[in-house]
């Protein structure tokens, strides 16, 4: 006999962990980026940290160590970790890992994978340390109801060292191996609009921030290293990369969800500098209701069939819709409801599609869609890209693109 | 909004340990007018649901409806859709407790009947049964909210034709002792899956309620198919 919890009564557990190794400047925001989440509804937290900390580190080990003794989780043995392997150095222009380091990384988040399956956890949050997250962040990834979802960030991973080498944004979600931004019919700047966009976007290369099912897992995807020549070298080698070629290789899709607000601190100590701001903007609490104009993030399921040719009815599945309210293609009803629509709730609409509607079968027909509001904020663009693309003051902008007629108005 | 009528058979569900009440308290909550249909019972359920304001009618006690439930159905469907008129109607059963609004499903112009799930309770409120024959419940849903208008004019291209040659559908319940379905099985026009909208099915809940079951089921074993009768042997699993 096989009983099952009744979906209403169902508590989804996430366990939440990383293998840490960053400095207490960094931990601290951290952590506290964890501690203000927004929870989904009915979710339960269990965070799981795997230390990698060096000999230098060893405060920040301890912040660690009283930060899950306060708040519950569990800080598991990793592979002991080696001294100089990893460099973040201010004076080096990008972060540099060895093999070695990759590899431990990689095994250290398989035991946070193995923990969520002994704990029977519904999904796996893998957040690097290095980031400050917006509070909706855990809540956004799992609305999206994706096998993978990958919370999107913008960093200037080369550090800008010369004033004639523009250092562009980029992020940390890809088309294709290694770290290449076009590619599956898509070209850079499209992909790169559907992120700043906020849309929710199909990647084949992410990490660093995702939400992973528990399903995945049980189909073997990990950081394993796959025995294969070209997986062992070059770019291919970082722990991420392996996880998304098995996941590729088992027809398992990754999405982007670009929806939440992430400040990387990656450049020390540049980038400490932004974290009083940067936590003051993303712990904010987002409104109860959005007006026109604000970023608005729905999910819009049509309840009712859609007639095949073939003699069949082909239901439609949920479509997730981001952008400006007002801005967006909405049918006035729908805008309408949003607007009267509290954060984290649902409607069903009936909705009229006009003479002149694209889709002939649609014409002069009503079709019930049920929104839900998932979440709501001012517009702004996301921390870092919003530098380059809104620029101020005092920010240098690179006019070598521009056509000489830009340059003139600049 | 459309008019939405709620419609149930119930027998001997009276008891203390039944759940009359609360399913009719929880059918009054979404409808505008909830019908019951007394199968001839000896306790007071009539009393509970005149009391609560449920519209009650009462078959005679020559006709009980266990064991030749045909003519029950066709009865509960024929003032269903008389009283829905042009809104549409559910059916249920008293020990049937819905989650979720159909309300809002009412307003569709595009689907003539509405689907969803049912999870049969086990032992507590917040688990269902879901092994073999179980497992349909929930993972197959079946129509139980009708427009009960949609298939008055409907034109068929099969089954007999009226006086004027036309072939108009009128509803056809399976000729059956027992699980004669809860609609007509030639339903026409196309049915929308509701999946915020659930059954919690009372009646396995409890081990006595179980026991009596497969009693009453086991009275009536000649009349279940393969498949109905190792669902009924499932019933006195421990």
């Amino acid at each position: 006999m096989q009983l099952a919890v009744l979906p209403e009564a169902h508590e989804p557990l996430i366990v939440v962990g990383t293998s840490v190794r960053k400095p207490l400047a960094v931990l601290q925001p951290f952590l506290e980026s964890l501690t203000w989440q927004e929870l989904p509804k009915r979710c339960k937290v269990h965070y799981v940290f795997v230390p990698d900390f060096t000999k230098e580190q060893a405060d920040a080990e301890a912040y660690l160590r009283a930060w899950v003794k306060e708040r519950g989780g569990e800080v598991l043995r990793g592979i002991p970790s080696t001294d100089g392997d990893f460099s973040d150095a201010p004076g080096i222009p990008t972060h540099q890992w060895t093999a070695n380091s990759m590899r431990r990384v990689g095994a250290n988040k398989n035991k946070i994978l193995q923990r969520a399956l002994a704990l029977k956890a519904d999904a796996i949050w893998l957040a690097d340390a290095d980031l400050l997250m917006d509070r909706t962040t855990l809540l956004s990834l799992w609305a999206v109801e994706k096998p993978i979802a990958c919370a999107v960030y913008f960093t200037h991973w080369v550090r800008a060292t010369k004033e004639t080498v523009p250092s562009h944004a980029g992020p940390q979600v890809w088309l294709r191996h290694p770290y290449l931004l076009d590619g599956r019919g898509m070209e850079e700047w499209e992909f790169r609009a559907k992120l700043v966009n906020r849309e929710l976007t199909r990647v084949w290369g992410q990490g660093a921030c995702s939400l992973i099912r528990t399903p995945v897992i049980q189909a073997g995807i990990s950081f394993e290293q796959i025995p294969e020549r070209t997986m062992d070298q070059g770019l291919m080698l970082g722990e991420d990369r392996q996880f998304c070629i098995r996941a590729e290789r088992a027809h398992i899709d990754m999405w982007a969800d670009p929806w939440s607000d992430i400040f990387h601190i990656y450049h020390l100590p540049d980038d400490l500098q932004r974290i009083q701001a940067m936590t003051e903007r993303l712990s904010a609490p987002h409104q109860l209701r959005a007006a026109l104009g604000d970023l608005v993030s729905l999910r819009l399921d049509a309840l009712e069939p859609f007639p095949q040719p073939n003699n069949q009815w082909y239901r439609v599945p949920p479509q997730f819709v981001r952008g400006r309210l007002g801005a967006l293609a909405l049918q006035p009803e729908l805008e309408q409801a949003i607007l009267d629509m509290d954060r984290g709730t649902e409607r069903i609409v009936p909705v009229h599609c006009p003479l002149h509607y694209p889709l002939g079968y649609m014409r002069g027909k009503r079709r019930l869609i049920r929104v839900t509001l998932i979440d709501c904020k001012k517009f702004s663009y996301a921390p870092v890209i919003e530098d380059e693309l809104i620029p101020k003051g005092s920010t240098q902008m690179d006019t070598a693109t521009l056509t000489p007629r830009q340059l003139a108005a600049v | 909004m459309p008019r939405l009528v709620t419609a149930l058979l119930a027998k001997n569900e009276g008891a203390p340990d039944r759940y009359l009440k609360r399913v009719l308290e929880n059918a009054l909550s979404f409808s505008d007018t909830v019908l019951l249909l007394d199968d001839a019972s000896t306790d007071n359920t009539r009393d509970i649901a005149l009391e609560m304001g449920v519209q009650v009618s009462v078959r005679p006690s020559g006709q009980a409806a266990w064991g030749a439930e045909k003519s029950a159905r066709e009865e509960l469907w024929g003032w269903l859709t008389k009283e829905a008129g042009d809104g549409w109607g559910l059916i249920m059963d008293a020990d049937m407790l819905l989650v979720g609004d159909p309300r809002p499903y009412c307003n569709s112009w595009e689907v003539s009947a509405w689907a969803w799930g049912l999870w049969d309770l086990w032992d507590s409120e917040q688990t269902a049964r879901i092994d073999g024959p179980w497992q349909l419940g929930p993972q197959l849903p079946r129509p139980w909210m009708f427009r009960m208008a949609a298939g008055k004019d409907t034109k068929l291209g099969f089954g007999p034709p009226d006086a004027m040659g036309r072939k108009a559908w009128t509803p056809a319940f399976q000729d059956r002792g027992i699980h004669v379905g809860h609609m007509p099985s030639n339903w026409p026009g196309p049915i929308g899956v509701a999946d915020t909208l659930a059954w919690k099915h009372l009646a396995y809940l409890m081990p006595d309620h179980r026991k009596a079951k497969f009693e009453a089921y086991m009275r009536v074993k000649d009349q279940l198919s393969p498949f109905e009768y190792q669902h009924a042997l499932s019933v006195a699993d421990k």
